[in-house]
């Protein structure tokens, strides 16, 4: 079985979602440019099929009108796939 | 009336023909993001803005979802953008047209490639190169521009060959410079505030051919051959002027007005290009004054804007 990735998009999303559950739109705005409206669905897409976050559509307002927003939080096993790649990190770091 | 609200009908249209995981995991949230949006814009310009951002949005999100993965995207793209750009260089060619125009069939595949393949996530500055170059080399080579068919010698099509490499090769690199990841660097901003530049200028000869009946849509199509023409000459006669303007002078303003000031140099180099020598563009400008300085206008703009831009 291959080795579960962390590519840099990811580990910010989970950065940013553990501060608590958000919208994609807020993650963009507040990754600072590093996350791309665009393509943030299709990063949390992959994240959610991974198992690293899940997502449940926003209740609406009675009478409100449009697609219902989607709100996205981490999994147990995000937050241990982060806490795991940090100490990947701090292991393959130089020693001095 | 309320307005329709925007997207709409387009989430009807993907229900029918995207995968449903697609619309599920990326189109719905995106579209919902545009609709959240459009509602909250104070006013109607913004309202449209967000719409218009929020379309890009879809369409990048769209692109990203295809299957499979980048490398075939990238492929794909890559060959669109050969297709495209031999449909142009032929239909140039078979129509005889200007000069200027079949140039512009064949810098614009050029320029356009690395901007597509940003769009469709490549990261590195050495693809989008790779890929700008192997488009500009390819199209001439399919339109039939490098003689592949076997009407000239060997040596003629490898000479052939060759000087369109120098030609094309920094054109693709400058290119993928501008569009490219990396980060301000010197080179980058450099490039950046020439073809700023000869963006500009391209955009101020265009307007102020407009009174003497060219057609805006031929010149619109003449645009990538006069970005280039332009950005070449303030590369090669302004910026090397400027940069030791820089050595002494740091604010945009000053620098703006240093490159007005040394605006006659890429148009004594603009002016050599059209009549052939010196005294022929001294001629010109003793007898039509007002069409010499009409001419001159767009360097003298463009001047500006690469004075403004360059890196402090």
């Amino acid at each position: 079985m291959p080795l579960p990735t962390l590519p840099p998009t990811e580990r910010l999303v989970l950065e940013l979602l553990l501060n608590g559950p958000d919208f994609g739109l807020n993650l963009v705005a507040k990754a600072d440019g590093a996350l791309k409206r665009g393509t943030v669905y299709v990063t949390l897409g992959r994240m959610e099929r991974k198992g690293f976050i899940t997502s449940e559509q926003e209740p609406q307002a009675a009478g409100a009108i449009g697609l219902p927003r989607r709100i996205y939080r981490v999994t147990p096993l995000g937050k241990r796939a982060l806490r795991a790649w940090a100490t990947l990190l701090r292991t393959l770091a130089p020693e001095h | 009336m309320a307005p329709p609200l925007p997207g709409a009908r387009l989430h009807r249209l993907l229900l029918h023909w995207a995968p449903a995981a697609v619309v599920r995991d990326v189109v719905e949230p995106t579209i919902a993001d545009l609709q959240f949006e459009a509602d909250r814009a104070p006013t109607s310009l913004e309202r449209k803005q967000v719409i218009l951002r929020g379309y890009v949005a879809v369409l990048r999100a769209l692109v990203f979802s295809i299957e499979p993965g980048g490398a075939i995207r990238t492929a794909l793209a890559l060959s669109a953008l050969c297709a495209v750009g031999t449909v142009l260089v032929t239909a140039a060619r078979a129509a005889h047209v200007d000069g200027r125009l079949l140039n512009s069939a064949l810098l614009a595949p050029v320029m356009l490639t690395p901007l597509v393949l940003r769009m469709l996530g490549t990261t590195s500055s050495r693809r989008l190169f790779g890929g700008a170059l192997l488009v500009a080399m390819l199209t001439p080579a399919f339109a039939s521009g490098l003689a592949l068919d076997g009407a000239q010698p060997v040596w003629m099509r490898v000479m052939r060959a060759l000087a369109m490499l120098v030609v094309l090769t920094p054109m693709a690199a400058a290119a993928a410079i501008v569009v490219g990841p990396g980060r301000e660097t010197f080179p980058k901003r450099a490039l950046t505030a020439v073809a700023l530049g000869g963006s500009i200028a391209t955009a101020a000869f265009l307007v102020a051919h407009r009174p003497y009946g060219e057609q805006l849509s031929i010149g619109l199509a003449m645009t990538p051959f006069y970005v280039t023409l332009f950005a070449a000459l303030f590369g090669l006669t302004l910026l090397p002027l400027l940069l030791v303007v820089r050595a002494f002078i740091a604010r945009p303003r000053l620098l703006a007005i240093a490159g007005l000031i040394c605006s006659p140099a890429p148009v004594i180099a603009g002016s050599y290009l059209d009549h052939g020598t010196l005294t022929a563009c001294l001629d010109a400008l003793r007898h039509t004054p007002f069409a010499f300085a009409v001419s001159s206008l767009p360097f003298v703009i463009g001047a500006l804007a690469v004075g403004w831009r360059l890196p402090r």
